[in-house]
C-alpha cells in the first residue's frame, strides 16, 4: 500500500506551515502535525522579521503578494556602525544600499503575528492539507522500509518522508538521534517596537556596541523594531523595569538621530545560543529551519535561512518525484543537505565571528574589525557579495526564490 | 505469462559466472553507500535520459501524476530494481527480469515494502522472447557488457518490442580511456566498484553496438555519453563524450517493422 501522505511535516511555525503549503501546491499529499493549537496561536511579543529579497520572492511565488503589500515595510538601506549610539557615525561606517546590486530594497520588515496569521489562514483554506492540531509526534519507526509516525492520541500514519520543522534543537530530531554543536553566547536579546519622531526613511541601523549589537529595523516611517543584544546580567535587570524606566535606559543606546522615542506594545527577551545540527538528513528524515541551526540574530537571517531550506527542499523532492525516485531515499535527501549545508555553516560562522569581533575584549580584535570594515567598504566586489548574501541572492538560488 | 518448458533452456547469452557474481552482491542493491554506490550516483542521470526519451516518443507530460500510465515497460537485468521502481512510480506497467535469482528476491521484497506494483521474474530476455509478450519500452542498462553473446541478446530484445516500441540500451565503451577509468580507476584506484565487476574485453564500442542493433532489426536513433565528475561525484549527459559510459535509444527498423 502506498501511504496516504507522501510527506508529513512536523511543526506548524512559519517554516513548517509555508513548507506544507508549498508542497501541497506542488501536488504532494501532505499532513502537518502541530503540538500547539493551530487555531489559537500565541505570538512572541513584539517580534518582527527582516525578510530578504529572496524570502519575499518565495512568499510572492506562494501567493502572498497581498500580505507583503499590506504588512511589509521595504528596507531601503542598511547602515552599520560601531561604538556608542547617539554620538553619530564613527569612522569605519558601512552603508549598504540596494542600488549597489540594482535593487530598490533589501526586502522588507514584517511583524511575526501578521505573517503567521496570514500563513495560517491560507493553510486552513487549503483543503488538500490534513492538519493534526494539538497533536505531538511520539516517535517514528521503520516498518519494512516504510516509515510509521506515531502520534499522541494513539494514531499512526505511514509516510515516505518526515520533514522536521519543530524549532531550535529539534525536540523530535534530538529524540531521533540528531546531535547538535552548541555554543551559549551568554547574551540575551530584547525586542520591542519603538515609535520615533523623525522619519527613518526606510533605513535599518545596526550599531555594534561593546556589550553586543543593537539593531533598528524599520516597521513604518515612524516606528522600528529593536533587537538589543546585551549581557545576561544587564538584560535580566532591564526586564524588571517598567516601560518608563526601560525607556530611560534605552535612550542613551538608541541616540537622538530619530528624535524623541516612545514604546509601543510589549517587550520580550530571549537568551542567545548557537546550535547547529551535525547532519540535516537520514533515510526518510530531513531537518529544516531552526531545527537545523539557530544562529546569532545580529544579521536577522534565521527565518531567511529557514525559508531557503523550505524552497530548496521542495525543489529537490519535486524533481525527484518527477523523475520517479523514492523521495525519502538517502541519495535524494543528501542533495538537499549538500545544497544547504555550506550556507548554514558559513552563516553561523560569520555571525559568530562578527559577534566575537565586536564584543570580545581580547586585545587586537578592534584592529581586526576596523581593518575588516575598511576592507569591506573599499572593495566593491566584496561589498556587492556581502549585500547579495544578505539579500539572499548569492549562491545557487532555488527556483521559488528567484525574481520573476 | 507462463513459460511451459520441458527441457532446460539453452541460454546462449547468459554468462553463468556473471550470474553467480551478482547473486553474491544482491543484498547490497539498496545500500546507497555500498557496492552499487556508482549506480545510485548514476541513477538520476539515467532516469533523466530514459524519461525524456519516453516523454518525447510517447508524448507524455512529466509534470502530470503517473505520466507513464498505460505504457508497458520491461527492465532487463533489473538487479534490485533501481530503475524498475521509478518506472512503476511514474505509472507504467512494469516487468523486471533478472537471471540472478537473489536479485529478483531482493527487488520483489523492496517493491512490496514500498507498496509498488511490479512484476518481477527470474528469467532471461531469450526465454521471455519465446512467449508472445511485447512491451512499449525495453530497458537494458549496464547489462550488455555482462552477457555472453550480445548479438543473440539483442535479437531477443528486439522480439520483445511492440511495433512502435523503443529500446534503450547503455553500456561501456572499449578503449584505453575506458580501461583506465572503469577498470583501473573505478575498481582498483577509487574502489567505487568491487574488483572484477567489469570485464573490459566485454565492453562494446558504439559503432559495434550500432552494427549489432542493425542486425537485430533495430535502428539506433540517439546516442549520448554519460560523463562522471569525480570531484562532485555527479554524472551528466554529454552530446560528444562517449569515451566511457554511453546510452542509446533505438526503434524497430522500418524494413523489418
Amino acid at each position: 500500500m502506498k501511504p496516504e501522505f507522501e510527506i508529513v511535516v512536523v511543526g506548524g511555525g512559519l517554516v513548517g506551515s509555508l513548507l506544507t503549503h508549498s508542497l501541497s501546491r506542488a501536488g504532494f499529499k501532505v499532513a502537518l502535525i502541530e503540538k500547539g493549537d493551530q487555531q489559537k496561536r500565541t505570538f512572541h511579543t513584539g517580534r518582527a522579521f527582516a525578510l530578504s529579497l529572496a524570502s519575499c520572492n518565495y512568499l510572492k511565488a506562494l501567493g502572498f503578494v497581498d500580505i507583503l503589500e499590506q504588512y511589509g515595510n521595504p528596507i531601503k538601506g542598511v547602515i552599520v556602525t560601531e561604538g556608542e549610539a547617539g554620538k553619530g557615525s564613527r569612522e569605519g561606517i558601512l552603508e549598504f544600499m540596494p542600488s549597489e546590486i540594482g535593487e530598490e530594497s533589501f526586502g522588507c520588515m514584517i511583524q511575526e503575528e501578521n505573517l503567521l496569521e496570514a500563513v495560517g489562514e491560507r493553510l486552513k483554506k487549503n483543503k488538500a492539507v490534513r492538519i493534526f492540531s494539538k497533536t505531538a509526534v511520539e516517535d517514528a519507526v521503520f516498518d519494512d522500509g516504510s516509515l510509521i509516525v506515531n502520534l499522541s492520541k494513539g494514531k499512526s500514519i505511514p509516510t515516505e518522508l518526515l520533514a522536521i520543522c519543530d524549532g531550535s534543537q529539534s525536540n523530535l530530531g534530538s529524540r531521533l538521534g540528531y546531535s547538535y554543536i552548541k555554543k551559549n553566547y551568554r547574551q540575551r536579546a530584547i525586542t520591542c517596537t519603538v515609535r520615533h519622531e523623525k522619519s527613518n526613511e526606510g533605513l535599518a541601523y545596526q550599531f555594534f556596541m561593546p556589550t553586543g549589537p543593537i539593531a533598528f529595523l524599520p516597521l513604518s516611517d515612524h516606528s522600528v523594531c529593536i533587537v538589543w543584544t546585551n549581557t545576561q546580567k544587564v538584560v535580566n535587570r532591564l526586564d524588571q523595569l517598567d516601560n518608563d524606566q526601560f525607556l530611560e535606559e534605552l535612550r542613551p543606546a538608541f541616540g537622538t538621530f530619530l528624535g524623541d522615542i516612545s514604546l509601543e506594545g510589549p517587550r520580550g527577551s530571549w537568551s542567545l545560543e548557537l546550535s547547529m545540527a551535525r547532519k540535516m538528513v537520514s533515510a526518510r528524515f530531513a531537518l529544516l529551519g531552526d531545527a537545523v541551526r539557530k544562529i546569532h540574530p545580529l544579521a536577522g537571517q534565521g527565518l531567511n535561512l529557514g525559508l531557503r531550506d523550505a524552497a530548496v527542499f521542495l525543489e529537490i523532492v519535486e524533481t525527484a518525484k518527477y523523475r520517479g525516485e523514492d523521495i525519502g531515499f538517502p541519495t535524494v535527501l543528501e542533495r538537499y543537505q549538500r545544497w544547504r549545508m555550506f550556507d548554514s555553516v558559513s552563516f553561523a560562522a560569520a555571525t559568530d565571528f562578527f559577534n566575537w569581533a565586536y564584543t570580545s575584549s581580547i586585545p587586537g580584535n578592534q584592529l581586526v574589525r576596523q581593518l575588516g570594515t575598511g576592507i569591506i567598504s573599499n572593495i566593491t566586489p566584496l561589498k556587492g557579495y556581502l549585500i547579495r548574501e544578505a539579500a539572499g541572492l548569492s549562491g545557487d538560488i532555488p527556483e521559488l526564490m528567484k525574481n520573476r | 505469462m507462463t513459460t511451459n518448458k520441458q527441457k532446460a533452456p539453452i541460454l546462449k547469452s547468459v554468462d553463468e559466472y556473471e550470474v553467480r557474481k551478482f547473486d553474491s552482491l544482491a543484498e547490497e542493491w539498496w545500500n546507497p553507500k555500498g557496492k552499487f554506490k556508482p549506480l545510485h550516483q548514476m541513477n538520476p542521470t539515467r532516469l533523466d535520459y530514459i524519461n525524456s526519451q519516453i516523454m518525447l516518443e510517447f508524448d507524455r507530460d512529466l509534470t502530470e501524476t503517473f505520466p507513464f500510465k498505460g505504457l508497458s515497460i520491461l527492465d532487463i537485468g533489473c538487479g534490485g530494481g533501481l530503475l524498475t521502481e521509478p518506472m512503476a512510480r511514474l505509472g507504467a506497467n512494469v516487468h523486471g527480469i533478472d537471471v540472478a535469482e537473489k536479485n529478483v528476491l531482493v527487488a520483489k521484497e523492496h517493491a512490496r515494502n514500498l507498496g509498488l506494483d511490479i512484476k518481477y521474474e527470474k528469467t532471461s530476455s531469450e526465454e521471455l522472447a519465446e512467449t508472445d509478450v511485447k512491451f512499449d519500452v525495453v530497458l537494458c542498462l549496464e547489462v550488455i557488457e555482462h552477457v555472453h553473446d550480445p548479438q543473440e541478446f539483442l535479437f531477443s530484445c528486439s522480439k520483445l518490442l511492440t511495433s512502435g516500441g523503443m529500446f534503450i540500451c547503455s553500456t561501456l565503451n572499449r578503449n584505453a580511456k575506458s580501461f583506465m577509468m572503469a577498470i583501473v580507476g573505478a575498481e582498483y584506484f577509487l574502489r567505487m566498484l568491487p574488483v572484477g565487476t567489469h570485464d573490459w574485453g566485454k565492453f562494446v564500442k558504439p559503432e559495434e553496438l550500432k552494427t549489432m542493433l542493425d542486425t537485430a532489426g533495430l535502428d539506433m536513433v540517439d546516442l549520448k555519453g554519460f560523463v562522471y565528475n569525480p570531484f562532485f561525484s555527479e554524472w551528466s549527459i554529454s552530446d560528444r563524450d562517449f569515451d566511457v559510459n554511453y546510452i542509446t535509444t533505438s526503434v524497430i527498423s522500418e524494413s523489418v517493422g
